[in-house]
């Protein structure tokens, strides 16, 4: 190969590992919103809660594997207790949801804090080997990730096309009081969408604290990214995050890789501004009544 | 079968339904018409639990359904088809009708029961792969009713089924309805701005204004004349 | 012009990589590690300097506290002591521990029954005060303590509204001291400007330059083949501060610089610049920067094999235990950290933080290393004013200062240059796959 070709191969390669957690934090905040309208702020703490609790529970002596579930469910869970204790009360309102999200956002960075600290915790590495094929670096660890992103994306769709309660999903999120009327517990489904929007953070969470120090500031950078991502790929829609994961992934990676790195962020924001003002509801609007009342 | 009773609902401050009272019996279809913003799709709202009613009664088999949640009330029997239809647009034809049967977990009774709603319309069944958005408006019609008649419902709530129809369009929906209550031996509660197709289907009228019931009584015992009149709010219950 | 560093970043930076380091290294370890470095460090001490190490006389602790029974009179003397105790985190501690360091001092002066001075015997009092971490606040204490309290030395504070109040200090002659970073690079100008000479103020946090240059001489002696450097810092002013002095210091030692890269505040994958930055076949990959950037900079470009040679001012032990066999082969210097920042390299910084310890009630605070960049000048101040016979004559007092070489717990031979910087050295240590870290102490750069 020759060495632009590695070179690029190396920056794809890159963009992949970071495009599939940008991917799972987007479809977190997605899902959530495509059926409240709720744009959960709080995303990026659940994501940081989910890093640190994975250290955590491998601290006390889990395998990494196990612990990355194990925080998701943990986080899953308190995110229902959230939509339960909170965020249902905001579901006609929307804007007063995004406004508890922020006010959530500090409690639990205090709550982050006041349990692990403000230093930093050192990535947890189950592998360390590193694949150079043709001049190009692969953590397998970078891999691992790559696929379980993969993974848990493809699954999330077959839930969502093939299952009953996917369906359901699906349902309530284009049209609410419809899904009532088929029988759908729509109370239901919405918590059980904030949990699945926790644990989706909470796993990316995980798998960051598999490839970088985290610390407990680490939420919000992401947010920022998940939320441009299902920003570009248009609010509410699954698959257009996953589109737009990668698209960012990329520009930020090659932006960044080839031209100056200082200005990565705006190559993204760049990008973002750029589709929003061809198209003002993302690559793939998602259609439903609410996302209609909404605009 | 329903019996309500001084039932009122409010948006807000706003009044939309004032002490209505109505009842729909046994294999019976009821029409409840009225002009724009009388309050007939605030009426179904209230019975199939969209809106909680700040007051009165709703009896359903005997059994009060006031402050039970939608989803149970759709598990009692009591369907509601929503004006403008409201299917998933996006999702495919029988991903619709499956949504329909939400409640149900037999699944032999439910491949049973998808069979006999694509008899019922043909359409659907040629359509099944499609988006429920890419239909015609009537297919999208008929698309609510049979994935309202996915869950066998006993009581069929209709807010203006005909609407934006062509007239063609119509009087199919019209042969439908009848075969719904006939065939199947369904209750029905057809609310409907146009009169001349409800009182065709029904047997039994109910003209709501300003969120009040203003006149009732058999469809062959109310004349236009005394519809008009009500809608324009003048004659009180003969 | 030099570009304004804020000390809070760097402190926070040296701090944070130190809390690590603190709650990482167990006890015992320091002690050994501790002998093991004086041991390994006889052969580079002194040689990596640029000057000849100074032959005077070097004052001790007991030089300082030495009576010999003749004084008749006893006197309590007033100090100002100012520091951020409230405010920002970074700031708070670096400060708190900072003015903790003349307080120490001050109790251990004072139970050794005080200071003579001819006939009198002179005890400390301070008086002492939050700010806050208001520059307002500052103004008003500097002038409460000058005017109301008539005081002729102030400490602190580390940071906010320093440069306004030596201002005011020097305006006054009132001795100023203080661990901080601005003075050094901006306001020493702009306090000339605005009194005409800065002749009182001193500043006890030795310059960063020094410690860059340091770190490329050092590598430079050890490794002769290295030529290629390559650079990553933040984009932020304090980032590309640090990129300069890099660039600076390792130009100055003879090195190459092949690639300067920064990146934007709040990155954890540096990939795409590793890879760009690899492509000029760099020798030695350099970043200083705040702890969790480092740890993610140095494991990607361990994982990539950028360079060959990587450095970091992560603590050494924190570097081993977080890459393990991720190390074989590779070579990590642990370099530019002011001295005992990782782990006591002689005798008298060893006995130093166990009776630190005792005074913290019996466990050190967070980062103790920093209360070293007030401590031994206490002691120093003291030795001016016996030099000149007077506890309230400014200017002779500064005068005698200046020549004062003084061998406390920090290092060997503290002295201020011309500019009034204190001068230490550098404590560097390589980590290396499965072999124990080497710390060597370097001498500072002399003028
Ligand atoms: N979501 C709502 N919020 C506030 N007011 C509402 C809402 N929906 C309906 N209303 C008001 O309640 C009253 C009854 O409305 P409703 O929709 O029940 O009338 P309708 O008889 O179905 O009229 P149409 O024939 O136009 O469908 C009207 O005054 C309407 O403006
Ligand atoms: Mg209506």
């Amino acid at each position: 190969m020759s060495q632009e070709l590695s070179v690029f191969m190396q920056q794809l390669f890159n963009a992949l590992t970071i495009s599939g957690v940008y991917a799972l934090v987007a479809l977190g905040i997605t899902v959530i919103f495509g059926l409240t309208g709720i744009v959960k702020f709080s995303i990026g703490e659940l994501l940081t809660l989910g890093a640190f609790l994975t250290f955590a529970f491998w601290e006390g002596g889990t395998t990494f594997f196990l612990a990355v579930p194990l925080a998701a469910i943990a986080v899953g869970g308190f995110s229902l207790l959230l939509e339960r204790g909170a965020f249902r009360f905001t579901l006609d309102q929307p804007i007063n949801g995004f406004i508890v999200s922020l006010g959530l956002i500090l409690v639990l960075q205090n709550l982050i804090i006041e349990i692990w600290g403000v230093g930093f915790k050192a990535p947890i590495r189950p592998f360390t080997q590193v694949w150079e094929v043709g001049g190009v670096s692969m953590p397998v660890q970078r891999w691992f990730v790559v696929w379980v992103a993969v993974v848990i994306i493809g699954l999330l769709f077959m839930v969502l096309r093939y299952t009953k309660y996917g369906r359901a999903m699906r349902a309530c999120a284009e049209d609410r009081d419809a899904a009532a009327l088929m029988g759908i517990p729509v109370a239901l489904v919405i918590a059980g969408t904030f949990a699945l929007g926790g644990a989706l953070a909470a796993t990316a969470g995980g798998l960051l604290a598999s490839l970088f120090a985290i610390q407990p500031f680490l939420g919000s950078q992401y947010l920022l990214k998940g939320f441009a991502v299902a920003l570009v790929g248009g609010l509410g829609n699954v698959e257009g995050a996953v589109i737009a994961a990668v698209l960012v992934g990329l520009t930020e990676t090659m932006g960044s890789g080839y031209l100056a790195t200082e200005w990565r962020d705006a190559y993204t924001f760049g990008l973002l501004i750029a589709i929003l003002l061809v198209r003002p509801r993302g690559l793939f609007p998602a259609r439903g009544r609410l996302q209609e009342t909404l605009q | 079968m329903l019996k309500i009773r001084q039932l009122s609902s409010f948006y807000g401050p706003i009044q939309a339904l004032r002490e209505v009272s109505l009842d729909v019996d046994s294999g019976e279809a009821v029409a409840v018409l009225g002009p724009n913003g009388a309050g007939k799709s605030t009426l179904l709202r209230t019975i199939s639990g969209l809106v909680k009613p700040r007051s009165g009664s709703i009896l359903y088999r005997e059994h009060e359904i006031v402050g039970r949640s939608t989803h149970a009330i759709v598990k009692l029997g009591i369907v509601h088809v929503p004006e403008g239809r409201r299917i998933f647009t996006q999702m495919t034809v029988l991903e619709n009708l499956m949504m329909g049967a939400f409640t149900r977990d037999n699944k032999k009774d439910i491949e049973e029961h998808l069979e006999f709603v694509y008899e019922f319309f043909p359409d659907l069944a040629e359509k099944r792969r499609q988006l429920g958005g890419e239909l015609s408006g009537g297919q999208q019609q008929m698309l609510a009713i049979g994935r309202a008649l996915m869950s066998e419902p006993s009581l069929l709530l209709l807010d203006e089924p005909s609407l934006g129809l062509s007239p063609i369009m119509v009087e199919q929906l019209g042969k439908t309805i009848t075969a719904i209550r006939q065939d199947l031996g369904m209750s029905i509660m057809l609310v409907e701005q146009n009169a001349g197709l409800a009182l065709e289907l029904t047997g039994h009228v109910y003209v709501m204004q300003a969120g009040r019931v203003v006149l009732s009584g058999a469809t062959d015992e109310v004349s236009i004349e005394e519809i008009r009149q009500a809608y324009l709010g003048g004659v009180s219950n003969s | 012009m030099i570009k304004r560093l804020r000390v809070w970043w760097i402190v926070g930076v040296l701090l944070t990589a130190l809390l690590v380091g603190a709650a990482c290294t167990s006890d015992d370890d320091v002690d050994d590690d501790g002998e093991d470095a004086t041991a390994t460090s006889a052969p580079t001490n002194g040689e990596a300097a640029t000057a000849t190490p100074f032959t005077g006389t070097i004052l001790t602790p007991e030089d300082v506290l030495r009576k010999d029974g003749t004084a008749t009179k006893e006197v309590e003397i007033e100090w100002g002591w100012m520091f951020e105790l409230s405010g920002p985190p970074q700031i708070q501690i670096f400060a708190t521990v900072t003015g903790d360091g003349v307080l120490f001092a001050v109790q251990e002066i004072n139970d050794a029954g005080g200071f003579q001075i001819g006939d009198t015997i002179y005890t400390i009092k301070l008086l002492e005060h939050d700010t806050e971490s208001d520059p307002n606040k500052t103004i008003g204490i500097t002038r409460q303590l000058i005017v109301d309290d008539e005081v002729n030395v102030i400490w602190g504070p580390a940071s906010f509204g320093e440069a306004e109040a030596t201002v005011i200090t020097q305006a006054e002659q009132v001795l100023h001291l203080c661990a901080c970073q601005d003075r050094g690079l901006t306001s020493l100008s702009s306090v000339e400007k605005a009194a005409g000479e800065s002749h009182w103020a001193f500043q006890t946090l030795p310059l960063v330059s020094r410690f860059f240059l340091q770190g490329a001489l050092n590598v430079k002696e050890d490794h002769p083949e290295y030529e290629r450097v390559a650079i990553i810092c933040i984009d932020s002013e304090i980032g590309r501060s640090i990129c300069e002095l890099y660039e600076e210091s390792y130009s100055a030692a003879g090195f190459e610089i092949v690639g300067v890269k920064v990146f934007p505040p709040g990155t954890s994958d540096y990939t795409p610049l590793l890879t760009n930055l690899k492509q000029q076949n760099p020798d030695i990959l350099l970043n200083f920067d705040d702890p969790t950037a480092q740890l993610n900079i140095l494991g990607q470009a361990l994982d990539m094999n950028v360079a060959s040679s990587y450095n970091t001012s992560l603590p050494p032990d924190i570097v081993q235990a977080a890459f393990g066999d991720r190390l074989e082969g590779k070579e990590v210097t642990a370099g530019g950290i002011p001295r005992q920042a990782t782990v006591p390299t002689s005798e008298a910084a060893a006995a130093y933080f166990e009776r630190y310890a005792e005074f913290s009630g019996g466990e050190l605070p967070l980062a103790s290393f920093v209360s070293l960049l007030s401590y031994d000048f206490v002691y120093m101040l003291v030795a001016a004013m016996q030099q000149a016979g007077t506890v309230e004559d400014t200017t002779a007092i500064a005068d005698a200062l200046e020549t004062i070489h003084y061998a406390g717990a920090a290092e060997d031979d503290i002295y201020f240059n011309e500019q009034h910087f204190s001068v230490i050295g550098s404590d560097g240590c390589i980590v290396r796959f499965e072999q124990p870290i080497e710390c060597s102490h370097d001498a500072p750069v002399r003028d």
